[in-house]
């Protein structure tokens, strides 16, 4: 899906010890994880909504979604990514954001899938960086950003 | 398509945006030419524009626009040169000529090449130049009076469609008109005036617009009724004279720009955000020994505040142009059925939210024809009652603390409870033997299921859109409420919230869920759960409140919210809200306080569910969710008795 854009620069970020980058471009800001009020009635890994300097947005916990488990206590989830995408602006939780990553010309290539694991959905690409692999997430189907992207205004 | 380079496209749709502006503000000249007495000045008005829109619509290259304004000035010049004779069947083909042009402007805008059939127009308007069709009566004392259907033309037939492209109109328009309640000196619109080829800016409109309100404002309000009326009139001239006094300021000139509506929502959201950050560091701040800090806090709430209204008041939009789209339909409507009637407007200097505004049209567009078709009696009828041969309606907006207030009053024959409740009886709605109050009764025409296709008139069935009208209010918060007397007439009162951007809001804490905001005006009370029998429930019956002879059940608010916690019922604070007409019991762990919250969307992210109204950040920062009881509790509730479960016992 994203090797057709030109920019190649991605954020790397850890979560759970694993590395992960998403594009750039989609990044709107990286901020320090605040207050979140949790919403009733949603998933699990709908972490619930923060206050963006007046803009409400919904904050997904990206661990939870991944591996469809419990968030590990020994992790501490610190930062939130804000991302805009689509048109659509929300967050996502991870560990630490580690470093912005260039990956050139035959790096970025396609993921070898385990198609049995349900998380190889969210995955949409691998980089291959002098200290190993980083996957690339697909955002569109990790935040479900289709879903929200004609929301009609309330 | 491909030929038209950017500059060209842009010109387009500027003179296209310009002109449905200049329109929407001439027809009040149209409509005033009835019963102005120096309609001169509105045949001035008219001519200009058509000729400026004739000029501004050739050099863009709208061929269609450009002939057919060619032919209404053509029109107004006989009418200016008294060459035809003035009358309520002309004036309707000039009212005809602007929602044609409205259309095709309207048309133009989404697709510049469009063409249009204006042959039966353009006819008829020719049909008046020539002199092939004449007014029945060209001049009558009262005109209005003289509303008989023209059988030389299929013009004043009613076009039901009409009323709904005007009330469309008002959401297309994606930018709002940002402007100053201060007025242009006169010599302004005389400067562009005499500039012919170039549309006509907004501001020289904008004159045109004051001129108007001023004319209006001289007219004595003739009102029958009695002193009750009259009374009730000068007091609504109090109460709208906060944002109207400007209005009598001398003349000031005022330059006027237009701003996409969503840089002004992005602005309140910032100040919005600054109010909420004043008042984290005001907290922090009150710590302090330091006595300037102090000084300069309260200088900064002050200022912030000062912001925060000014800001807020962008979204404001007179209610001028809805009256001008009113007034027409009652004109319409009249004609239509014959009667004479005499509307009377106050209060439309007055300034409300451009979402308001938006919801507004139908809920009065319905009561209006209502009032002319079922409240109004026909003129023998008013002879019999000794009433005059003019039906009197009166529209009147006014501001209520933190709502706006809009009046319906008819001079008709009132609704007769008598009638209504035989008719609920036939429809199912009320059973027999059911005991209900005249003013019950009354609210029935108020339901879904009141009215049929099968009695509805050509313009509006006895209680046709009655529902539609509840509906409507009562989704921007509103509500509705009707007084009638028999032979005297009725009063519709639309309560509504000024803003639909910021509402009186309770926080309420729940027990498992954290915190949740309910608009202010579902809550009809709250009660103290400790401090009352509460029925915990039996066999097959949830938990139940007995208040005033009324057995009203509870829920928690977690439930609600689909918590699965276990949340006990008999403590805690219980707010009584309407749910189809009936109190329910909504549980909250306690009230933490009423604030004004301003509405946000929900966040990307958040799922929408039933009742859920939106988000807002409380004083803290923190987002918070706003519900809507009575929408989560909407159709789950069923209290309707069959006869079965009477048990048949009368």
């Amino acid at each position: 899906m994203s090797t057709g854009t030109v920019d190649n620069r991605f954020i790397e970020f850890k979560l759970g010890g694993q590395r992960y980058a998403i594009p750039l471009l989609a990044v709107k800001e990286v901020m320090q994880k605040t207050d979140i009020t949790s919403v009733p009635n949603m998933p699990a890994y709908f972490e619930g909504m923060i206050n963006l300097r007046g803009q409400i947005l919904g904050v997904y916990n990206v661990q939870r979604r991944l591996t469809g488990k419990a968030k590990d206590s020994k992790i501490e989830q610190e930062v939130v990514i804000v991302i805009d995408q689509l048109g659509v602006s929300m967050g996502m939780i991870v560990d630490e954001v580690t470093s912005v990553l260039h990956a050139e010309g035959n790096s970025i290539g396609p993921a070898p899938l385990k198609e049995s694991d349900p998380a190889s959905a969210y995955i949409g690409a691998v980089i291959q960086s002098d200290n190993g692999l980083v996957q690339v997430l697909n955002l569109r189907e990790l935040l479900e950003l289709e879903k929200y992207r004609a929301k009609p205004a309330a | 398509m491909s030929g038209m380079d950017d500059f060209e496209l842009e010109i387009k749709r500027d003179f296209i945006n310009e002109a449905l502006i200049n329109l929407e503000e001439t027809e009040g000249s149209f409509m005033e030419l009835e019963v102005s007495p120096d309609p001169k000045t509105l045949l001035d008005k008219i001519f200009r524009l058509a000729h400026n829109l004739k000029g501004g619509a050739r050099a863009v290259g709208f061929g269609q626009v450009a002939e057919f304004t060619h032919q209404l000035e053509n029109l107004v010049q006989k009418i200016q040169r008294s060459e035809v004779p003035l009358s309520s069947p002309v004036i309707t083909t000039l009212l005809q000529s602007n929602d044609r042009l409205a259309d095709m402007l309207s048309e133009l805008k989404n697709n510049l090449e469009a063409s249009f059939d204006n042959t039966d127009l353009l006819a008829s308007i020719q049909g008046w130049i020539d002199g092939t069709q004449v007014a029945p009566d060209p001049a009558p004392d009262t005109p209005q009076a003289t509303i008989e259907t023209t059988a030389s033309s299929s013009d004043t037939s009613f076009d039901i469609d009409s009323s709904q492209s005007l009330s469309s109109e008002v959401p297309q328009e994606i930018e709002s008109l940002v402007e100053e309640k201060k007025f242009a000196a006169p010599s302004l619109s005389d400067f562009f005036g005499d500039e012919p080829v170039q549309s006509p800016s907004a501001s020289e409109k904008r004159v045109e617009a004051v001129q108007e309100v001023q004319v209006s404002e001289l007219k004595p309000a003739t009102v029958a009724g009695g002193t009750d009326l009259k009374a009730k009139q000068s007091s609504g001239d109090s109460g709208a004279s906060g944002p109207k006094s400007s209005s009598k300021e001398p003349a000031k000139e005022v330059e006027i720009i237009r701003v996409p509506l969503d840089k002004i929502d992005k602005l309140n959201d910032f100040v919005g955000e600054l109010i909420v950050l004043q008042s984290v560091v005001q907290s922090q701040a009150s710590t302090e020994a330091n006595v300037k800090l102090h000084a300069t806090m309260r200088q900064l709430f002050k200022l912030s505040k000062d912001i925060q209204t000014l800001s807020m008041s962008l979204r404001m939009l007179p209610v001028k142009p809805l009256v001008q789209k009113l007034q027409r339909v009652v004109r319409d409507t009249a004609n239509t059925l014959g009667k004479p009637v005499e509307l009377t407007v106050e209060g439309e200097g007055l300034d409300i939210d451009k979402s308001v505004l938006d919801r507004l049209a139908d809920p009065l567009i319905h009561i209006l024809r209502n009032a002319v078709d079922h409240g109004l009696e026909s003129p023998e009828g008013r002879a019999e009652a000794g009433k005059g041969a003019i039906g009197k309606v009166m529209l009147s907006f006014m501001n209520e603390g933190n709502s706006l207030l809009v009046e319906v009053r008819d001079d008709g024959k009132g609704i007769n409870h008598e009638i209504v409740r035989k008719k609920a009886i036939e429809k199912k709605l009320i059973t027999d033997n059911q005991q209900l109050s005249e003013k019950q009764i009354i609210n029935l025409i108020f339901h879904p299921g009141f009215s049929t296709k099968a009695e509805a008139s050509e313009i509006s069935g006895r209680g046709v859109g009655m529902d539609v009208v509840k509906t409507n209010v009562e989704k921007v918060g509103g509500q509705v409420d009707v007084t009638t007397v028999i032979g005297k007439g009725s009063i519709f009162k639309l309560q509504i919230p000024l803003s639909l951007a910021v509402v009186d809001g309770l926080v309420v804490n729940t027990a498992s869920l954290g915190r949740f905001v309910i608009p202010l005006s579902q809550v009809q009370e709250t009660l103290n759960l400790k401090s009352l029998p509460v029925s915990s429930g039996q066999l097959g019956i949830g938990s139940c409140l007995q208040l005033r002879g009324v057995v009203v059940p509870l829920f928690t608010l977690d439930e609600c919210l689909g918590s699965k916690a276990q949340v006990s019922k008999s403590e805690g604070t219980a707010l009584i809200v309407n749910v189809n007409d009936r109190p329910v019991g909504i549980i909250v762990q306690e009230i933490l306080r009423g604030q004004q919250i301003v509405i946000k969307p929900l966040g990307n992210g958040v799922a929408a569910q039933k009742g859920w109204v939106g988000s807002c950040v409380l004083g803290d920062g923190l987002p918070t969710l706003i519900v809507s009881p009575q929408d989560m509790l909407h159709g789950k509730i069923n209290y309707e008795l069959s006869e079965e479960q009477w048990g048949g016992a009368a």
